[in-house]
C-alpha cells in the first residue's frame, strides 16, 4: 500500500549515489566544518573561580532583621525597608532579592543564608508573581544564570540537582553540554563585554583617545597612575550613564494592556508541577526558619483605565490549588490582584512599580498586612 | 547583440526609461535568466509598459504586464504580440 | 521553535538525518509532518488554521480548473476566507479598540476592549504565500494541484513559515514536485549563510537592539540620543530580518531547495523605489504584481500619474497594514508610498546630468538612509506623541555634556557592531573585482571569516530576542 513511499527515481539514486562519490567535496566539507567548530573548543580561558557569595548572610547577621522578604526584581521594585524601618520604628527589613531570580534561588537562599546566619524573623514574606513558585528555572539556563547558581550553591545539593535535572530535559543538558565543550563563553564573555564598552568609550571621551594613541603608538610609556586614572573615569563615566541618564526615574511607562495574567491556552496543572518544584522545601524551611512565614502574590499591572484584570479559567484553578497547598501546609497567602490601591501610571512595565512608588507601595503593602507587621 | 527582431527597439525602450546606454541595458539582459529578477523597480516597470505601447502600437493587458518582468519574457511576448 | 534555539538544532538535525535517506515521495510527506511539528511546537493550536488555510484553497484550486465558469466567484471565496482569517487575528483587537476610543472622542457611551486575540506566528505570510496559488491559477499561469499533501507542504514549508520570504507557487510548486538533490558545494555555501545569519542574528542584532530598547525607553531624550536610538533600531531590524532570511535559504538549501531573495543590501539605495527593491523583496514584488499592477490598471483610463500615484498609495497603505495592526504602521507605509513620490515627481525635474551622475551617488544613499531611518523610527515606536517629539527634537538645541557622550558612546557601539554590514555590502560590490568567485583563496577567506563569526558568536552574542518579523 505505501511502496509508492519506497520508489526512488533514478535521477534520486544518481544525485545520492554522485554524492557518495565526490568524497572530495565532502571531505572538504568536514574540514572547513573542523576550522569553524575544533578551536573555540581548544581555548579553555581562565575560569573564574566560583565560589560560595556570603553576602547576604553577613549583612543578615549584621541586622538581624524582623522581617525578610524573598523575591526577584519586581519585590526590589515594590519594597522599601528603609520606610518599613520608620513605620515599625525599632525593627529592621533585609530584601533577599535579586533581578531574574525565581524559586531556585529562592530555595538557595533561604536554605544557605538565612538559615547558616541564625537570624529568625518574625515573617518570612515570599514574594512571586503566578506560576514561579512552581517554576523554578527563568535564566538559570543561561551563561548569568549558572553563575547565579554556582554563587549560590554550596556543595553537594542533591535535592537541587534532582529538581533542576528535572526542568532542564534535553534541551538544558544540551546548553550545559555547550557551555562545557566551548567554556570561552564564560571565560572569554568579560572580556568581550569590556572590549565593547571600550569601544564606546572611545567614541565618547577625548582624552581615552589621546591615552589610547600614547599607549599604541606613543615612544614614553604608559605610566600606573595613568592607566589607573582611565580605568577610573570609564567607572565614574559607566556610573552616570547608569544612574543619570538611564536612571529608572528618566523610563518611559509603556502603554498597552496589564501585565500578563497566564495564556489561556497554556496548561497550568499545579499538583503535577509541585511534584518537580522548590515550593515544599520552600515552605519546610520558611517554617524551620521563620516564625511566620507569608506567601504573596505580587499583581501585575492593571489596565490603562485602572479596571480589574481578567484572568484566565486556567491560571484561576492554578491560584485556588495553590491556595489550597498552603492553607494545608499552615502558612499564608496573600494575593495582590484585587488590589486596587495601585494604579496604571505607579508602574514602569508590566511588572515593576516606578521607584517614586516604591514608598507608597510599602505603606500600603504594611497597612493591608498591619496585623503581620505587630 | 541582438537575439530577436524586436530586440533594438526593446532596448531603446529600456534604454530611455532605465537612462543608460543601449549597449548597458543589452548587456545587463544578456546575464539575466528567463525568470529571474528584473534589474528596474516598479515605477520603471510602468514606465517600460508605456514605453513598449508606444514604440510598437499595442496595448498589454493586465495579466501580460504582470509577467514582462524580464528581458526574455518581455522578448517572448513581443514576439507573439507584434507581427 | 525559533532558529536560534537549541530545539530547532536538534529537530534540523534529526530532519536532515532522516530526509536524505527517503525518495522525494517520502520526503514530501516527512517534510509535510515536520513542518507542521514545527509549526506547532509552541501553540498546537496554530495548526488548525494553516489547515483550515490550506483545505480552502487547495479546494478553491480544483474548482477552478473543473469549473472554469465559476472562477471568479471561487477567487473571491478564497481571498475573502484568507482575509477573513488574517483580519481577524490580525485587525480585529485594533479595530475594536479604535472604534472605542472615536466614540469617547465623540462623547458617545465608550467600551474597554477586553479581546486578547493571540496572533499566529507567520499568519501574514502563509496567508499571502496561499493566496498567490490561487490568484495564479485563476490567471491561468499555474495548473491546478491534484496532489494535496504537496500542496500543504508548499503553504507550510518550514524554513520559510514564519517569517518568509514569500514563496510564489508558480516557482516553489515545481521544486517539491520534481528530484532534489544535494552536493558538497551546497552543503558548503549553505553553512557559510547559517554562520552568517547566526552571527547577524546573535552578534549584530541582539546587541544592537539592547542600545536601541535602552534609547527609546528614555522620557526625556536630545536629538542625538534618539537617532542614535532611531539608527540602532535600523541596524537591528536589518539585521534580524536579513539573518531571518539567510538561516531559511541556507535550511531550504540543505534540504535542496531555493528559496526567493529577499535583501540586497538595502542600506546603499539611493531611491525609495530602489529601496524597496533591496528591501524585503518577496513582499514588494508580491505586491506590485497582485496589487499595485491591477490597481494601475484599473486607473490608468484616469491618466497614467493619477493611475501611478493613487496604486503606490494605496498599496504602501497595504504595505504599511500589513506590518502590523498600528496607526504607526499605516504612517510608516504611507510615509514610504509618499516618498516614492515625491522622489519620482523630482525626478522629472532633476537633469539627467546631476540624477545618474555617479560622484552624486554617495549624497544619495546618505539621503536615502536619513529617510529610511525616519521610516524606521515610524516602524518601531507606536506612540504617537514620541514619534512626534523624536520628529521635533532639534539638533541645535543645547545638549549637556554628559548627553552628548552618551550618544556618542552607544552611537560608536552601534556602528561598531553594523560594521559587518557595511563591509559584507562593500564586499559584494567590489570584492568579486578583487577575488575571483571560484578561487581557493575566496573560500579560504570564507571559512576563517566563518570561524571568526563562530567565535564572536561564542562570546559577544547578545540577550537573545526574538526575530522581529515573527510578530507579522
Amino acid at each position: 500500500m505505501f511502496s509508492w513511499l519506497k520508489a526512488r527515481s533514478p535521477e534520486s539514486r544518481q544525485a545520492r549515489s554522485g554524492v557518495r562519490d565526490r568524497w572530495g567535496g565532502w571531505a572538504s566539507v568536514a574540514l572547513i566544518l573542523a576550522v569553524i567548530l575544533v578551536p573555540p573548543a581548544l581555548i579553555r580561558g581562565q575560569r573564574e573561580p566560583m565560589r560560595f557569595d556570603d553576602r547576604h548572610l553577613r549583612q543578615l547577621q549584621t541586622l538581624q532583621p524582623e522581617y525578610v522578604f524573598v523575591g526577584s526584581s519586581t519585590l526590589l521594585s515594590r519594597i522599601d525597608p528603609a520606610r518599613i524601618g520608620t513605620l515599625r520604628p525599632g525593627t529592621h527589613a533585609y530584601l533577599l532579592g535579586e533581578v531574574g531570580s525565581m524559586s531556585a534561588l529562592w530555595y538557595l537562599w533561604v536554605k544557605n543564608s538565612l538559615l547558616p546566619s541564625g537570624v529568625r524573623p518574625k515573617v518570612l514574606f515570599i514574594h512571586f508573581r503566578d506560576t514561579e513558585l512552581t517554576d523554578p528555572i527563568d535564566e538559570t539556563g543561561s551563561v548569568v544564570g549558572q553563575e547565579k547558581i554556582a554563587r549560590n550553591r554550596v556543595g553537594d545539593e542533591r535535592l537541587f540537582d534532582r529538581v533542576m535535572g528535572y526542568h532542564k530535559g534535553v534541551i538544558g543538558r544540551l546548553r550545559e553540554g555547550l557551555l562545557r565543550l566551548y567554556p570561552i563563553q564564560e571565560t572569554w564573555r568579560k572580556s568581550g563585554l569590556w572590549l565593547i564598552d571600550g569601544i564606546g568609550f572611545f567614541a565618547a571621551s577625548p582624552e581615552y583617545r589621546v591615552y589610547l594613541r600614547k599607549r599604541l603608538f606613543g615612544s614614553d610609556p604608559i605610566t600606573s597612575d595613568e592607566a589607573a586614572e582611565v580605568v577610573a573615569e570609564r567607572g565614574r563615566f559607566k556610573a552616570r550613564l547608569a544612574g543619570e541618564i538611564f536612571s529608572s526615574a528618566n523610563q518611559r511607562v509603556l502603554k498597552g494592556k496589564g501585565g500578563l495574567t497566564g495564556g489561556a491556552d497554556e496548561r497550568l496543572d499545579f499538583s503535577a508541577r509541585l511534584e518537580h518544584a522548590f515550593l515544599p522545601e520552600l515552605v519546610r524551611l520558611g517554617k524551620e526558619v521563620a516564625a511566620r512565614v507569608i506567601f504573596v502574590r505580587m499583581e501585575p499591572r492593571p489596565p490603562m483605565d485602572d479596571s480589574s484584570l481578567t484572568e484566565s479559567g486556567a491560571m484561576g484553578d492554578y491560584q485556588a490549588a495553590l491556595r489550597g497547598y498552603l492553607a494545608r501546609e499552615g502558612v499564608e497567602l496573600h494575593d495582590f490582584n484585587d488590589e486596587r490601591a495601585f494604579k496604571f501610571d505607579m508602574y514602569l512595565d508590566g511588572g515593576h512599580i516606578k521607584p517614586e512608588f516604591r514608598s507608597f507601595y510599602t505603606e500600603r503593602f504594611v497597612e493591608r498586612l498591619s496585623e503581620a507587621f505587630r | 547583440m541582438s537575439h530577436a527582431p524586436h530586440d533594438a527597439r526593446m532596448f531603446k525602450v529600456l534604454s530611455g526609461v532605465l537612462g543608460k546606454s543601449v549597449e548597458e541595458v543589452a548587456r545587463l539582459a544578456e546575464r539575466q535568466e528567463p525568470h529571474g529578477e528584473s534589474f528596474w523597480d516598479s515605477l520603471q516597470h510602468i514606465n517600460i509598459i508605456l514605453g513598449l505601447e508606444a514604440e510598437f502600437g499595442i496595448r498589454f493587458e493586465l495579466l501580460e504586464a504582470v509577467d514582462l518582468k524580464t528581458v526574455p519574457l518581455i522578448r517572448a511576448k513581443l514576439a507573439v504580440l507584434v507581427r | 521553535m525559533i532558529f536560534h534555539s537549541l530545539d530547532f538544532l536538534l529537530f534540523f538535525l534529526f530532519v536532515l538525518a532522516v530526509y536524505w535517506q527517503l525518495g522525494r515521495r517520502a520526503q514530501n510527506l516527512f517534510l509535510l509532518g515536520m513542518s507542521y511539528f514545527f509549526y506547532g511546537y509552541v501553540h498546537p493550536w496554530f495548526l488548525y488554521l494553516i489547515f483550515a488555510s490550506t483545505v480552502v484553497d487547495y479546494f478553491c484550486g480544483l474548482t477552478i480548473a473543473r469549473h472554469p465558469e465559476k472562477k471568479r466567484f471561487v477567487l473571491w471565496f478564497s481571498i475573502v476566507s484568507n482575509l477573513t482569517f488574517l483580519c481577524y487575528f490580525k485587525y480585529f483587537g485594533f479595530f475594536v479598540d479604535n472604534v472605542a476610543e472615536l466614540l469617547h472622542l465623540l462623547g458617545l457611551p465608550s467600551f474597554t476592549n477586553t479581546l486578547d486575540i493571540f496572533l499566529p506566528v507567520g499568519i501574514s505570510f502563509y496567508t499571502f504565500q496561499s493566496m498567490s496559488y490561487i490568484i495564479d491559477v485563476y490567471a491561468g499561469r499555474l495548473k491546478a494541484r491534484e496532489n494535496f499533501f504537496e500542496f500543504a507542504l508548499f503553504v507550510v514549508f518550514f524554513p520559510q513559515l514564519v517569517a518568509g520570504p514569500i514563496e510564489r507557487a508558480i516557482t516553489f510548486l515545481p521544486q517539491i514536485e520534481k528530484e532534489r538533490s544535494i552536493s558538497a558545494t551546497d552543503v558548503r555555501d549553505a553553512l557559510f549563510l547559517l554562520v552568517w545569519g547566526f552571527f547577524k542574528k546573535l552578534v549584530i542584532a541582539d546587541n544592537v537592539a539592547y542600545i536601541a530598547n535602552k534609547l527609546f525607553a528614555l522620557e526625556e531624550t536630545t536629538f542625538a540620543l534618539a537617532w542614535t536610538g532611531v539608527f540602532a533600531f535600523g541596524v537591528q531590524v536589518y539585521a534580524d530580518f536579513s539573518a531571518y532570511t539567510d538561516i531559511a535559504h541556507a535550511s531550504a538549501r540543505l534540504i535542496g531547495f531555493k528559496l526567493s531573495p529577499n535583501f540586497n543590501h538595502p542600506f546603499i539605495a539611493a531611491s525609495p523605489a530602489e529601496f524597496w527593491k533591496r528591501w524585503h523583496i518577496s513582499l514588494s514584488s508580491y505586491i506590485q504584481d497582485y496589487i499595485f499592477l491591477p490597481l494601475y490598471f484599473r486607473f490608468r483610463t484616469r491618466g497614467v500619474r493619477y493611475a501611478v500615484e493613487k496604486g503606490l498609495l494605496i498599496t504602501f497603505f497595504l504595505i504599511g497594514l500589513w506590518h502590523g495592526a498600528g496607526w504607526n504602521f499605516i504612517l510608516f507605509g504611507i510615509y514610504h508610498g509618499m516618498l516614492v513620490i515625491v522622489y519620482d515627481r523630482c525626478k522629472v525635474v532633476t537633469p539627467i546630468g546631476i540624477r545618474e551622475n555617479p560622484w552624486m551617488r554617495p549624497f544619495q544613499i546618505l539621503l536615502m538612509f536619513s529617510l529610511a531611518n525616519v521610516g524606521f523610527l515610524l516602524f518601531r515606536e507606536s506612540e504617537m506623541d514620541y514619534i512626534l517629539r523624536h520628529l521635533t527634537l532639534s539638533p541645535l538645541a543645547a545638549t549637556g555634556e554628559l548627553q552628548w557622550r552618551a550618544a556618542c558612546f552607544l552611537f560608536g557601539q552601534a556602528l561598531f557592531f553594523s560594521l559587518p554590514l557595511w563591509i559584507h555590502t562593500a564586499y559584494a560590490h567590489m570584492g568579486h573585482r578583487l577575488i575571483p568567485a571560484e578561487s581557493w583563496f575566496r573560500t579560504f577567506l570564507q571559512v576563517m571569516v566563518s570561524a571568526a563569526m563562530f567565535l564572536a558568536i561564542l562570546v559577544a552574542r547578545g540577550d537573545s530576542e526574538e526575530f522581529i518579523y515573527f510578530q507579522f
